[in-house]
């Protein structure tokens, strides 16, 4: 797509420069250097090199705080996604965190045998080959690997999302076939990736026969409900959050008292693209004895996590992470709550810096839950 | 030249260790060029210090292996990443084998150390893909005799030879 061909789908010749986006975005608050009206501004009126080239290109979280915001409606992220995409043609990149790991993870999921075995679950729950409904895990399993030193525990968490769902009388279908959703490919230019990995995500998902894709993770829910379907590629079931799912069966759930005071972070795939803000709050209000405080920023107000799709994480992200921390910390609640698995990642490692040092707990909303349900604790 | 040279006088002493006639040995032969136009199968990571020596001086000993090997020399074992590793896998290749210096033996202290976490941890993200964690070889070589080298191949193909290539039960 040229970049003429880019600011026509985006509709950025609306821009108007007023620069509302830029007053919002969070990365331009921290850092002046970084600015979306200027980076709107530049690809219209300067040659593609002039954008392309920039290294700022890659600072942009895609929220999608502008886009709510634009009086113009200019679908800022996805023209973020766009250029990201010819820059990648260029040979431009991103620089990687984590020492490139998860990136890497993405690659090897392109292999013909990769195979996600099905005990990486654990014990205690049932899950089947073939069903009305799927869960959807994506790459839970692996995380467990590269956060270990921030005691992030992502097959604890697809353990909590199953017996959840058990509990809800599911028993979800799970494929050993599934791969990566593609979400951070899609957000760093690489399309043909992301096609790759939705053609076999959805042959695989077909396979089991299932009409409804349960999802734990907020980006691979947003890359079937919306990615796909616009990359042209027919998604034959209805990609559901699991939110969603517990809030339709809440009587089913039968949740025992738990004595906490919590606020929940609501991560950005789940309310500025799409509207689940009060689901996970009508989950949290039946759990008894359970408190729930909000913070200021809430719904499509809220605040980023500070970091996404494994690229760019420099102090202006740890800023926007530390100011979360805060907000959330003078709630007053004793615990932190995300359905997102980056977003407790990101709070988590800021939560662990020396300055921050706070009393604040980050946990799972799926794990909050499924601790509330009762029965053993896993052992992980 | 002095390649040549060198294997020229080893073929003239009398009584030295040559190269056994074993059934891996003769499915080693090279065939043609190393390298060249060979899809390969498996990557060996290979320490600048024994073991790179070592392999340099298997083929000065006349120690032959297949094309479809390729040697990725790095600085130290100890710098290597599980992105690294995994790269590798994913561009389809059958295994991958780390050699490292012996512990103590390490010029930077503790680089093999550090590398076999790393391959602890890889070999745990291998295990939920459904690659066999054996797959990623990891051995330490003390000295840079050829043999070495060429034992510690041997010993990391009997093991590849083992795992199934699809499916594998877990391990720990």
């Amino acid at each position: 797509m040229s970049l003429k061909a880019v600011i026509g789908k985006t509709k950025a010749y609306y821009c108007l420069e007023c620069g509302i986006c830029t007053g919002t975005c969070p990365v331009s608050r921290y850092s002046p250097s970084y600015s979306p009206r200027v980076m709107v501004e530049n690809a219209l009126l300067f040659e593609e090199g002039e954008t392309l080239h920039d290294q700022e290109l890659w600072s942009c979280l895609t929220c999608g705080t502008c886009n709510l915001r634009c009086p113009s409606t200019v679908d800022y992220t996805a023209f973020m996604a766009a250029l990201r995409e010819r820059a990648k043609a260029l040979g431009q990149d991103g620089s990687c965190t984590h020492a490139e790991t998860l990136t890497a993870l993405c690659a090897l999921q392109a292999r013909d045998d990769f195979r996600k075995p099905r005990e990486w679950l654990g014990k205690g729950v049932k899950v089947k080959a073939r069903g009305s409904t799927y869960y959807y895990s994506g790459c839970l399993p692996f995380l467990d690997v590269v956060f270990r030193d921030i005691g992030y525990r992502g097959r604890a968490s697809g353990h909590a999302a199953v017996r959840l769902l058990n509990a809800a009388g599911i028993v979800p279908a799970v494929s050993e076939e599934e791969v990566c959703c593609g979400h951070d490919a899609y957000w760093t230019g690489d399309a043909e990736m992301v096609e790759r990995f939705a053609r076999r995500n959805v042959a695989a998902i077909r396979k089991t026969g299932a009409k409804r894709v349960v999802f734990s993770c907020p980006e691979g829910y947003y890359m079937f409900k919306y990615v796909y379907p616009g990359m042209g590629i027919r998604v034959p079931f209805e990609a559901v959050h699991i939110l969603t799912v517990l809030a339709e069966n809440l009587k089913k759930l039968k949740l025992k008292p738990l004595p906490k005071k919590v606020t929940y972070h609501d991560p950005c795939r789940l309310v500025k693209f799409d509207d689940i803000v009060d689901e996970p709050r009508e989950v949290l209000s039946a759990v008894p004895d359970l408190e729930v405080v909000e913070m200021g920023r809430i719904g499509k107000d809220a605040l980023c996590c500070g970091s996404s799709n494994w690229v760019s994480c420099t102090r202006v992200n740890k800023k926007i992470q530390v100011e979360r921390l805060n907000e959330a910390a003078d709630t007053g609640a004793g615990t932190l709550l995300t359905s997102c698995p980056k977003c407790n990642i990101h709070l988590r490692c800021a939560a662990r810096d020396e300055d921050n040092k706070g009393t604040l707990e980050i946990m799972d909303i799926l794990m909050l839950l499924a601790e509330s349900l009762g029965g053993p604790k896993r052992a992980t | 030249m002095a390649r040549a040279k060198a294997k020229k006088k080893t073929a003239a002493r009398p009584g030295r260790a040559r190269p056994k006639k074993k059934a891996a040995g003769k499915a080693r032969a090279a065939r043609g060029a190393a390298g060249v136009g060979v899809k390969p199968r498996l990557a060996i990571i290979a320490c600048s210090w024994h073991p790179l020596e070592s392999i340099e001086n298997a083929a000065r000993e006349g120690f032959t292996y297949g094309p479809d090997i390729l040697v990725l020399p790095v600085r130290c074992t100890g710098a290597v990443t599980i992105a690294n590793i995994l790269r590798l896998f994913a561009k389809e290749l059958e295994g991958v084998l780390v050699l490292g210096c012996v512990e103590g033996d390490c010029h930077y202290f503790n680089g093999s150390e550090r590398c076999g976490e790393i391959v602890k941890d890889t070999r745990e993200i291998l295990e939920w893909s459904g690659i066999a964690p054996e797959r990623l070889g990891f051995t330490l070589i003390s000295g840079s005799e050829g043999k070495n080298f060429m034992d510690a191949l041997d010993a990391y193909e009997k093991d590849l030879k083992k795992t199934r290539p699809r499916r594998r039960k877990r391990v720990a």
